[in-house]
This record gives structure tokens, C-alpha cells and sequence, in this order.
């Protein structure tokens, strides 16, 4: 199979609102960034493949294809990928087939979000339910984390603090990251007085809306020329059920289980050849817009068994030797959620490369990325590192 | 790389049918393209979705409908985009050595939105949207430069009209639904039909009879004042990269034997004719009632529904090439606004 590397990243600031940027200006900048980060120019890319996820949150429909010239796509095959939160990484996927099929050598990819211009975006958001049998049950985004760290609290015997936590970690992560929409690193003590969403969420244990841009190049194995390169050493996507209520007491994995995730990784580390990932990672950029859904990822990720997911907060914590938990501040700092997915991925091969920056982390030879969608139906895992696999 | 077979194709094309809510039809149509064809459920790897949320009403609505395109624990992805840009990516996994069988569905269910509203949301919405425009009146721009610049074309448009009426007779049985608010120069006759169309299709590395043997795609600008509205360049493009896919050479289109072409309107047909280089410029009405390789089924007259007509030109050209015993043939598929990006297959079949 043709090795696929990540030579290019290029990311806008994120922010709640960006006004002054119109849409063509927020992609060009990423794409700009990505360009120069990868020392080639746009006649060098052969496909360019876009996420966008819900179009209502844009305020255009297929605001992609309006802002297509700020992108370089013209005279391009040029895709438009929406799998909600899994956009950015679905697009990623897309552009690792082109190349691997021996359509493009070098594929740029490119993911937006602008729900800043959405008055109405929790609205939109509450419109990916069922309209008729969900209506009675207050489903949101919100009160959907809620109900699942409700229920590892029931289960595994998470409490309140570990929710604050984990957020104080991603805050203080995110005080280093430059392009982070929040960057005040809160007090455990603060993000626990922060006004409840919907118990047991708290206000600054919940993503922000935020808009923004995030651009990467990939190439084949035989065009990387020398550049620095994150190789896409495993990745994986799986799709679920729609209902929650389907997954609630399923044998194979409750909802907190998240199975999907669970297969994505499993494949994703038969690909890369892993079989110990605390040990075989340094770094992980997990999507997980509230604190809660953080800790649900780590038993599918292998990192612990589902019971021991609160002590394995306090040694991720205490034990430098272990992973390093979104460097980057992961969605609690900055959440546009069509391109959220792409960001993880983006993060770890700036990580993988060297190039992180105030946030690099030593010696990331590995990092592996998640991404989330549709009430977590959806799911991808990237494996990236420093090392081409054959 | 792998090759890529056709395996099995299914058209569901109806119009307000009260009996099956979408994720019924949806799943009767991928259950009947599985039937139709050697591969178990259980050996399908990929799935692949072209689907919009604003026509199915939904702020996300792959996370209702995927599960009834057999994507359960399977990887699976959704284009918002024509669903021959899906059929490409379906290829791209299974010729990459992604994935052994692939599906590949689409959908729109007209009958249930308002398909010229969703339509004149992709404009831009402070300097073309005041001017009320749609896809339909885009296309009508392109008609009346086109006649503009090749008068005595007019003596073809009303037989080509009526040819493509007589043509999609013959998929009467599919029932569709009304024809849109036509827009100057525009008939009736040259519009497309609305319907509500699932379609799906299996591709395979497994040999059939049709090999997917070229795919090329590519885009225009924007905005319709930057574009020729005579010509589709990213048709012309699409077209040659696919040519140069099968033969290394993007030369020799017009001598294919079928040809499947996607438009909105008739005159969108005729011009994405010429740009695929089928025939000369000013001469695509002429084709499309003198040149039988090309839209056998009347095209958009037959039933129309982004984003499900470039795999419904496939399958078509498919059944068609099954049917006639033909060598090969030519499908395109478009996508928004007016036709901007485009995807070309070539199909060939199998000694």
C-alpha cells in the first residue's frame, strides 16, 4: 500500500466570533499556512478535499463550494465530506484513499466551521435528533454528555472532581496554544463554581462555540522529498446505531462503551503495530467537546479497564512517563466542530514533526487522534508517527 | 492497485409514496442492491453516502439514515456532493486496498422539501441572493447564452424536447413528480422532473462484467459571473482525466458506445455534452435527438433529485452496457451551484 504523510499544517486562530474574517478569508489562511508549512504551492496539489459539517450552521448552503476559489480548488477534483463531528477527520480518510488509490499524489484537505454567524447554532445542533419520538426528552448536545457522565458515575464511580479535573488539565494545556479560543487556564475550584449546563456539566466543562479554519497537505511516501512528515500509521472509522437508547443495553458495548471507538482503535493499532498504547503513545488528541466524554474514551483506547478510569486521571497527572492528554487544550479550548476532528489529527502531527511549539511535548514518536460525530455514532482514530510502516 | 468492478445497482424512483418514510426506502433499496448480487452483507467493508442534509430536512442526516445503508460497525462516509463524486471515493478505498466491496447509496426525497428554497440558499446571500435566483434560473442564464450564441441550434430545441419526454417514457412506471417554475427561455418540456430517487450501487475488486476503468473530476469557480455559462470546463477536465485514466490518453471520447450524461435542464444536457467532448459546440440539441448513445432513458426529463443523479446516470450506463452488450460508455455526474464540480466514469466491460 502507498504510504500517506501529513508534510503541511496550517490553522486560523480559533474564535467565537470572527467577524472581520468572511469565510474565503478564514480558508485562505489555513490553506496559506499549510501551503507554506509543506514549502509547495497550490499547483502542486492535485485534490482538494473539504469538511464541512451542517450547512445551517454556516448560514449558506455548501458554503464550501461559494468559497472554493479560496481554496485553490478550481480546476481540481474538489469533494465536500459532512459526517458532523467527524468531518475533518472523515476528510482526512478520503484524501488518504485518493493517494493511496494512485488518483493524487498530493491531496490538500481543508475544514471549516463558522456557526459564530448562527444565532441559532445550539438550535441547529438540537435538529440532528429524531424531530418525533426524541421530542418529548429534552435531547441536546448538552443534556446527551450529561446523561452519559451521569451514568459512568453510576458505573465506574466518577465524581464531580474528576469532571474538574480533567478540564483544568485541557485549560492549562490550552494557556500554551496559541491558536486556542480559551486560554485562561481555570482553577479546578473556578470550573466547578461555573453555572451548571446540565448536571453534573458545568459551564467550563463544556466546549465553546467557535469558529475557524484547519488545513493540512498529505502526500505519497514518493513525493514527501525530504520535508518533515507525520506518516498516517493506522486509522480507522466506524459507524453506530442512531438511537442512544439502541446502545444502552447492548451486550457488545453500552452507550458509555462507545464500540465504535473501541473498533476504530483496535484497527487503527493493528495497522500501526501496537499493543500497548499507554506505553506505545506519548501523546493524545481526543475529540471530547465536555470533560466526561474524555474519560469515556479510555478504556476503548485501551489505556485502562472501564473500572479504572477515575485512578488513571490521577496518574495521567502525576506520572510524566505516561501519555500526554491533548497538549493542545483539545475541543474545551476551541470546538468548530466540522473542523474539531481535523485539529486532533493536525495537533499530532505537529507533535510527530517537532513543530508544536510552547505545547510540544518531548520525544512524541507516536500520537494518535480520535474524532467524534453524531452523538458519538461516528468515530475515527488516527495512529500518525515518525516512522513509514510497510 | 486494485480493480474495480461493478457488481449490482437498484433504483428506488417514486413521488410522495405515504407508505415509506426515507430510512425504509433507503434500506429496501440497499437490501435489494445486496440481493442482486454475489456479496454477503457480512463481507462488505465500506459504505459510502452522498446525501444533504437541507434535502432531507435534518441538521445532520446521515446520523438517521446511515444505519439504514447498512453502515452498522462498518466504516462508513457522506459526501455532500454528487453521488458519483461517492462512487470515485468508493473506488479510490477499494483500488487503494482500503476495503474488498464497497456500497455506495444516495438519496433525495423531493416530494418532502422545497427543492427551488433549498436550491436558492447556495447563492450568495447579500450580492446574487436578492436577485431571487435558483439552480433552475442559473440554468436558464445558460440556455439563453447558449442560443444567443448558436442561433440555428433553435431549429433542434423543440425536437430534442420532445425526444427526451419520449425517451423517459419509458421509466413512466417510476413515477415522478411535477416539473419546477420554469424561468425564460425555459418549457416545460425542458425541464427536469422532481422526484424522490434512492439509488445504490455495490462496486467490488471481485472481476464482473463492467470495470470502472477511468475516473477524473474537477471544479469551476463560484460565482456565475466568472464562469463562461457556454461551456462546462470542469466537465471538459472531468472528462479527460478519466480518458486518461483508461487510456493515457484523454483523446477519443466521441468514439465511446454509451454515454449517460447529468444535467439539470435540458440545455445543462446539451452543454455538458459538448464540454465532454461528445460533440461539437452549438451542436448538443442536435446530439440529443440524433445521437442514440447518449441519455437513452430522456435524463433529467425521467426523474430528477440531488444528490442521487450521477449514480443514477452510473447505474443506468450500466444496466444499459449490461443490456446491449456495449463495450463501454461515459457517466457524469454534477454537483452544485450550476454544475460547478463534476465526475466522470468510464465504464468498460468485461471480455
Amino acid at each position: 500500500m502507498i504510504g500517506v504523510g501529513i508534510v503541511g499544517v496550517g490553522q486560523t486562530l480559533y474564535r467565537r466570533r470572527q467577524p472581520e474574517l468572511s469565510t474565503e478569508d478564514l480558508l485562505y489562511q489555513a490553506v496559506s499556512a499549510a501551503l507554506d508549512d509543506a514549502a509547495i504551492e497550490m499547483r502542486d496539489v492535485d485534490a482538494v478535499i473539504v469538511g464541512v459539517a451542517p450547512d445551517a450552521l454556516g448560514g449558506v448552503n455548501a458554503i464550501e463550494k461559494l468559497a472554493i476559489s479560496a481554496m485553490g480548488g478550481v480546476g481540481k477534483p474538489f469533494i465536500r465530506i459532512n459526517t458532523g463531528g467527524t468531518t475533518g477527520s472523515a476528510a482526512v480518510l478520503a484524501a488518504r484513499s485518493m493517494i493511496r488509490a494512485g488518483r493524487a499524489g498530493t491531496v490538500l484537505t481543508v475544514a471549516l466551521d463558522r456557526m459564530g454567524q448562527a444565532r441559532t447554532a445550539q438550535a441547529v445542533f438540537n435538529t440532528i435528533f429524531d424531530p418525533i419520538h426524541e421530542k418529548d426528552f429534552v435531547l441536546t448536545t448538552v443534556t446527551m454528555a450529561a446523561l452519559r457522565a451521569s451514568m459512568m458515575m453510576s458505573k465506574y464511580g466518577y465524581t464531580a472532581e474528576h469532571w474538574a479535573q480533567i478540564a483544568e488539565r485541557n485549560f492549562r494545556n490550552a494557556a500554551r496554544n496559541p491558536f486556542a479560543q480559551i486560554r485562561t487556564p481555570y482553577t479546578k475550584e473556578q470550573i466547578m463554581a461555573s453555572p451548571l449546563l446540565a448536571w453534573p456539566i458545568h459551564l467550563y466543562e463544556a466546549c465553546p462555540m467557535s469558529e475557524g479554519a484547519c488545513a493540512m497537505v498529505l502526500t505519497s511516501a514518493e513525493k514527501v522529498d525530504g520535508r518533515s512528515v507525520a506518516w498516517i500509521q493506522g486509522a480507522a472509522s466506524t459507524s453506530d446505531v442512531y438511537a442512544m437508547g439502541d446502545r444502552t443495553r447492548r451486550k457488545e458495548g453500552d452507550l458509555i462503551d462507545l464500540l465504535t471507538l473501541r473498533k476504530s482503535a483496535q484497527t487503527a493499532y493493528q495497522q500501526a503495530g501496537i499493543s500497548n498504547p499507554l506505553e506505545e503513545i506519548r501523546v493524545f488528541e481526543l475529540y471530547a467537546p465536555f470533560s466526561p466524554a474524555e474519560a469515556m474514551t479510555y478504556a476503548p483506547l485501551g489505556l485502562c479497564d472501564g473500572p479504572d478510569g477515575p485512578v488513571l486521571i490521577d496518574k495521567l497527572e502525576q506520572d510524566p512517563e505516561l501519555p500526554r492528554i491533548n497538549p493542545s487544550g483539545g475541543p474545551q479550548a476551541a470546538n468548530p466542530v466540522g473542523a474539531t476532528a481535523m485539529i486532533r489529527i493536525a495537533e499530532c502531527a505537529l507533535q510527530v514533526r517537532g513543530v508544536a511549539g510552547d505545547h510540544q511535548i518531548d520525544n512524541v514518536e507516536r500520537a494518535l487522534a480520535t474524532g467524534q460525530g453524531g452523538a458519538t455514532q461516528f468515530t475515527t482514530v488516527f495512529v500518525l508517527g515518525q516512522e513509514l510502516l510497510q | 492497485m486494485s480493480e474495480v468492478y461493478v457488481e449490482s445497482f437498484v433504483i428506488h424512483e417514486g413521488w410522495a409514496n405515504a407508505e415509506f418514510d426515507l430510512t425504509e426506502l433507503i434500506f429496501n433499496t440497499v437490501r435489494e442492491t445486496l440481493d442482486r448480487s454475489r456479496i454477503d452483507l457480512a463481507d462488505i467493508e465500506s459504505v459510502v453516502l452522498a446525501a444533504h442534509d437541507l434535502v432531507d430536512g435534518r441538521g445532520l442526516t446521515s446520523m438517521v439514515t446511515a444505519p439504514s445503508a447498512a453502515c452498522y460497525m462498518r466504516d462508513e462516509i457522506r459526501l455532500g456532493d454528487d453521488s458519483l463524486a461517492a462512487i470515485a471515493l468508493a473506488a479510490d478505498r477499494i483500488a487503494g486496498g482500503e476495503a474488498s466491496h464497497s456500497i455506495v447509496a444516495a438519496w433525495g426525497r423531493y416530494s418532502e422539501g422545497q427543492p427551488s428554497r433549498i436550491s436558492a440558499t447556495l447563492f450568495d446571500p447579500f450580492f446574487v441572493a436578492p436577485f431571487g435566483i435558483d439552480e433552475i434560473q442559473a440554468s436558464a442564464m445558460r440556455a439563453q447564452k447558449w442560443l444567443a450564441a448558436y442561433p440555428r441550434a433553435e431549429q433542434h430545441r423543440e425536437s430534442a424536447a420532445a425526444e427526451r419526454i419520449r425517451r423517459s417514457k419509458q421509466m413512466e412506471a417510476r413515477n415522478t413528480g411535477p416539473t419546477p417554475a420554469a424561468a425564460y427561455p425555459l418549457r416545460e418540456n425542458e425541464l427536469p422532473r422532481w422526484a424522490d430517487i434512492v439509488v445504490a450501487m455495490i462496486l467490488t475488486s471481485s472481476p464482473t462484467d463492467l470495470k470502472i476503468a477511468g475516473i477524473g473530476q474537477s471544479a469551476e469557480a463560484a460565482s456565475l459571473g466568472e464562469r463562461s455559462l457556454l461551456t462546462m470546463p470542469a466537465l471538459a477536465q472531468a472528462t479527460n482525466a478519466a480518458m486518461t485514466m483508461w487510456q493515457g490518453t484523454p483523446d477519443q471520447v466521441s468514439g465511446l458506445e454509451s454515454f449517460e450524461i447529468d444535467g439539470l435542464t435540458m440545455f445543462d444536457e446539451a452543454i455538458a455534452v459538448e464540454s465532454a467532448g461528445i460533440a461539437m459546440a452549438g451542436n448538443g440539441l442536435a446530439a440529443l435527438v440524433d445521437d442514440r448513445r447518449i441519455n437513452q432513458t430522456g435524463g433529467s426529463a425521467a426523474g430528477y433529485a440531488a444528490p442521487a443523479m450521477g449514480l443514477v446516470r452510473l447505474g443506468t450506463l450500466a444496466e444499459r452496457m449490461r443490456a446491449e452488450g456495449l463495450a463501454n460508455g461515459l457517466a457524469t455526474g454534477s454537483s452544485v451551484t450550476a454544475a460547478q464540480t463534476q465526475t466522470a466514469v468510464i465504464l468498460e466491460a468485461v471480455k
